[in-house]
């Protein structure tokens, strides 16, 4: 990072994020292609197992975010450093997204396949409630204005997300209800394993990429909120 | 994805498959673009607000 002319940190965005954008994208597209052209139909869902390498790769990833929300958020609580404050909120951004396509991809996938959009069962409720805890968490920022108090009670939100994907993960083993056992590269038929990995380094990607770019908007919005309280109070008349 | 013999899904083999999908791969392509240029457009705003401090003291 480089000094700009009033001596104050640039914040300027890295070259290799857009570029990593760019690349994730294409990653992405490059994967859906060969994972359609080398995966035949499954024996009993036929074509719908293409649905897999986008949703099961969305469901890690939104996971993954999850785990990332929640270290952050306990680093914060410990150290109280504002950098941990703004991986967590990038983190919590992200993993919403994913959350939320992940439980609209589960539906597009279970009307054909169960016959339903939704039901009770036990990993798409603590998913939905993944879900519900990451729109507190973001909706508890937007509405907090005090920067240490928001930081607190979001790290707490945060963590709470973290245990929900605890649940999440064990609740196929914990609970039998609807949803099949999880799907990785080493359940599944090895000619969808390719495709599955392929996919699921795509969404890896992108997740970094949103993280990065949401932490570094941060930074600035935060940079340009100092900025601002320290005009507002030079400007303000003197008190005795 | 080796399903048991009892899955709900072996009951349903002749659904119209393509369409869901489709709609499956739309959604999320447009989710993941949608909030790439949104996480764009935001960086964008925020780096300009901060400049704008930085050089102007706020009044642009």
């Amino acid at each position: 990072m480089a000094a700009d002319t009033n001596g104050s940190v640039a914040l300027r965005l890295p070259r290799w994020v857009p570029a990593l954008g760019l690349f994730s994208l294409s990653f992405l597209i490059a994967a859906q292609v060969i994972a359609f052209r080398v995966s035949p139909p499954d024996r009993d869902m036929g074509n719908l197992q293409k649905i897999m390498y986008i949703h099961v790769p969305a469901a890690w990833m939104a996971s993954l975010a999850s785990v990332i929300l929640g270290v952050a958020s306990v680093l914060f609580l410990w150290r109280r450093r504002e950098k941990y404050d703004h991986v967590a909120a990038s983190a919590a951004e992200a993993g919403a997204v994913l959350t939320g396509l992940t439980l609209v991809l589960g539906m597009i996938w279970g009307r054909p396949t169960w016959g339903i959009w939704w039901t009770w069962d036990a990993r798409l409720t603590f998913t939905a409630v993944l879900f519900m805890i990451y729109v507190g968490y973001l909706s508890l920022r937007a509405f907090t204005d005090d920067d240490q108090r928001r930081a607190v009670w979001s790290a707490a939100v945060g963590i709470l997300a973290a245990i929900d994907v605890l649940i999440v993960y064990k609740a196929v083993d914990w609970w039998r209800t609807l949803h099949q056992p999880r799907s990785s590269p080493e359940t599944v038929d090895p000619a969808y394993a390719l495709g599955l990995r392929l996919n699921a380094f795509a969404f890896l990607f992108l997740l970094i990429f949103f993280i990065v770019v949401r932490y570094h908007t941060a930074r600035l919005e935060r940079a340009a909120d100092e900025r601002a309280e320290e005009r507002a109070l030079a400007e303000s008349p003197a008190h005795v | 994805m080796n399903a048991p013999r009892s899955a709900p899904w072996r009951r349903a083999p002749h659904m119209s498959e393509w369409r869901y999908i489709v709609a499956a791969y739309v959604v999320t392509w447009v989710v993941l673009c949608g909030y790439a240029l949104y996480a764009r457009v935001r960086h964008v705003q925020a780096r300009r607000r901060y400049d704008d401090e930085v050089r102007n003291g706020g009044g642009s």
